[in-house]
């Protein structure tokens, strides 16, 4: 398995899913901080969201205040926002 | 020395209807900026508490002081009399900190202020035309169980003031004037303050990002990549993050305001209704009189019943139309036809249900809390800052905390 | 990060949520200018003055929301057809 955080990101399976369609903000950042808590250091998490503010503005601000890497997937409406704990 | 004067004095010689058609397009304004812009108060105080991040809330502080410096310059340059700025000033009391309190508990477990109420449910979100059944509900709740106990406390000045007006004026509380050097001096004090602290917490919030992505890389990948579930494979590409791009995308819908832009045009948006509503009427943004009180008294009209004759604070406190109700019909109008545009309407319901009855719940929270503060975080807070009042820091005060509050609850459920 | 024409084809919501935005306002007006007008009356009958709105500020009230209505409805039947052309291409590159 690649040490790349992005080709990670990309190809393996996420360890957690966290399904918030439907939600608006500020629930999908509050819901990912909390799960992303409770996760190990190196799991992936993937959040499922169609609310488009929550990927273009606060889930990327919430991972770029944790330092943690991300990558956006695009499945018809729906995101899939993947997010790797790291150290 | 004469107290000073408590008459309204319009700016401008106009008709009813040029009023109500600046309102209107005011809060057509209002809804399609902040759909697009995604404003919301709330998000931007529960960033501090979940994510740590300062970035929208010094944003919020950025538009309190350009309101603050606004309003002043226009009372200062003789554009509006001065009266008009304080004349609504509000009563401060223990309402409205414990109703600020309530609201911002509410609204952050309901998912969203007033303001991001009404565009989401305007962009199809179920959760919030939930909140705001709730809202109406809350509101209908304080007007027969609290409204009769906090009025009399008002009027008795229990823990309250008894008068608003020039009374709550800071340039009054601190040079006891109303002169344009009062009113120069203190919009200069409150506003540049609170510009300079929103900027210093944005750049400070982004200077953060900076050393913890120094080692690692966040490019975004979009399109359909080829992921699990059988999603359509699409060749993955590189794109420019979401704030990248020219005016051309703005103006095409293609991608979101940024926060910034949206906090520069919801200032001058706050602006307009300053000027243009000067001696006639509330000349502020206000939404919860019409979205939580008007509408449900409308929607039992066609019912026989009639609230605005038999019910405490509807009897009392709300006429049948003003100003505001036309803003916050166009609000909808301009947020839904942002969505619309932009790709981004559609009905949602959460996934987890349960999430409609903790947003009927905070709806209710939320309708009791801003009827208790005589005003949500536009109404009273936002608008407070224009009009050089000292309520809106006591409303920032109480929504802190209660936002706090719910964080913390959320966390452990 | 659109995605326009997928294979189920173009939405019904995009056909149909311009008319309901039509629809809606001019229920809205409908609504003003029956029972809000018949409630501003029934609070000067009753000389509730803390409800009561005067008649050139009722009058500007209607007006405005006339035009409104009748600038809404123009844009929504604008989008309606157009969202309803693309969803019958849509039907009929998928039929």
């Amino acid at each position: 398995m690649t040490n790349d955080p992005l080709e990670q990101l990309k190809l393996r399976e996420p360890d957690e899913r966290l399904d918030v369609t439907g939600e608006s903000c500020p629930i999908p950042e509050m819901m990912t901080s909390k799960r992303l808590k409770r996760m190990k250091v190196g799991q992936v998490l993937e959040v499922v969201t169609d609310h488009q503010p929550a990927v273009d503005l606060t889930l990327p601000s919430l991972c770029k205040n944790l330092g943690y890497p991300f990558l956006i997937l695009k499945e018809g409406d729906v995101y899939r926002f993947r997010v790797l704990k790291v150290a | 020395m004469a107290n000073p004067s408590m008459i309204l004095q319009p700016a401008f010689r106009e008709g009813w209807i040029e009023i109500y058609a600046v309102f209107a397009l005011s809060g057509f304004i209002l809804g399609w900026v902040a759909q697009r812009g995604n404003y919301c108060f709330v998000n931007a105080m529960t960033s501090i508490f979940t994510t740590r991040s300062l970035e929208r809330f010094g944003a919020v502080m950025i538009l309190f002081g350009v309101t603050a410096l606004g309003t002043g310059t226009l009372v200062v340059a003789g554009l509006v009399p001065v009266q008009d700025q304080y004349f609504f000033n509000y009563f401060a009391g223990w309402y409205t900190l414990v109703g600020s309190f309530v609201f911002g508990f509410g609204a952050a477990i309901a998912g969203g202020c007033n303001l991001s109420m009404l565009y989401r449910a305007s962009s199809g979100y179920v959760q919030n035309w939930v909140e705001l059944l709730g809202m109406m509900i809350g509101t209908y709740v304080f007007a027969v169980t609290i409204w009769p106990f906090q009025s009399y406390t008002m009027e008795k000045g229990i823990l309250s003031t008894t008068t608003g007006g020039y009374v709550e004026y800071l340039p009054y509380l601190l040079f006891h004037s109303t002169s344009t050097y009062a009113v120069l001096v203190t919009s200069l004090l409150l506003g540049i303050p609170l510009v300079a602290l929103g900027i210093y917490l944005e750049q400070r919030t982004r200077k953060g990002w900076r050393s913890k992505a120094s080692n690692v890389n966040f490019p975004i990948l979009g399109a359909g990549v080829k992921a699990t579930g059988g999603a359509q494979t699409v060749k993955p590409t590189l794109i420019t993050s979401p704030e990248g791009g020219g005016i051309k995308d703005l103006l095409l819908l293609r991608r979101p305001y940024g926060t910034n832009l949206s906090t520069v045009i919801l200032a001058l948006d706050m602006l307009l209704v300053f000027l243009a509503g000067a001696g006639y009427t509330f000349n502020y943004l206000v939404i919860t009189s019409s979205d939580g009180g008007r509408f449900f008294e409308y929607a039992l009209i066609p019912l026989g019943v009639n609230l605005f004759l038999t019910t405490p604070w509807f009897r009392d406190s709300l006429t049948i139309v003003d100003p505001s109700t036309l803003m916050v019909v166009m609000l909808c109008v301009g947020a839904f036809i942002a969505s619309y545009l932009s790709g981004d309407f559609k009905v949602r319901i959460p996934k987890d249900r349960r999430r409609l009855v903790v947003g009927f719940l905070g709806g209710i929270l939320v309708g009791v809390g801003v009827r208790m503060a005589l005003g949500c975080n536009i109404g009273l807070m936002w608008t407070n800052f224009g009009q050089l009042g000292y309520d809106g820091f006591i409303f920032l005060l109480g929504m802190l905390s209660g936002v706090y509050l719910a964080v913390k609850v959320q966390e452990r459920w | 990060m659109k995605v326009e024409g997928n294979r189920s084809g173009y939405p019904l919501r995009k056909v149909i949520a311009p008319l309901i935005l039509s629809l809606f306002s001019i229920a809205w007006y409908q609504f003003s200018a029956i029972y809000l007008v018949k409630a501003d009356q029934e609070a000067l009958s009753r000389a509730n003055f803390a409800v009561y709105v005067n008649q050139p500020q009722l009058a500007g009230y209607l007006e405005a929301t006339r035009w409104i209505c009748y600038v809404i409805v123009y844009v929504g039947l604008i989008l309606f057809w157009q969202a309803l052309v693309k969803f019958v291409r849509s039907r009929e590159v998928i039929g």
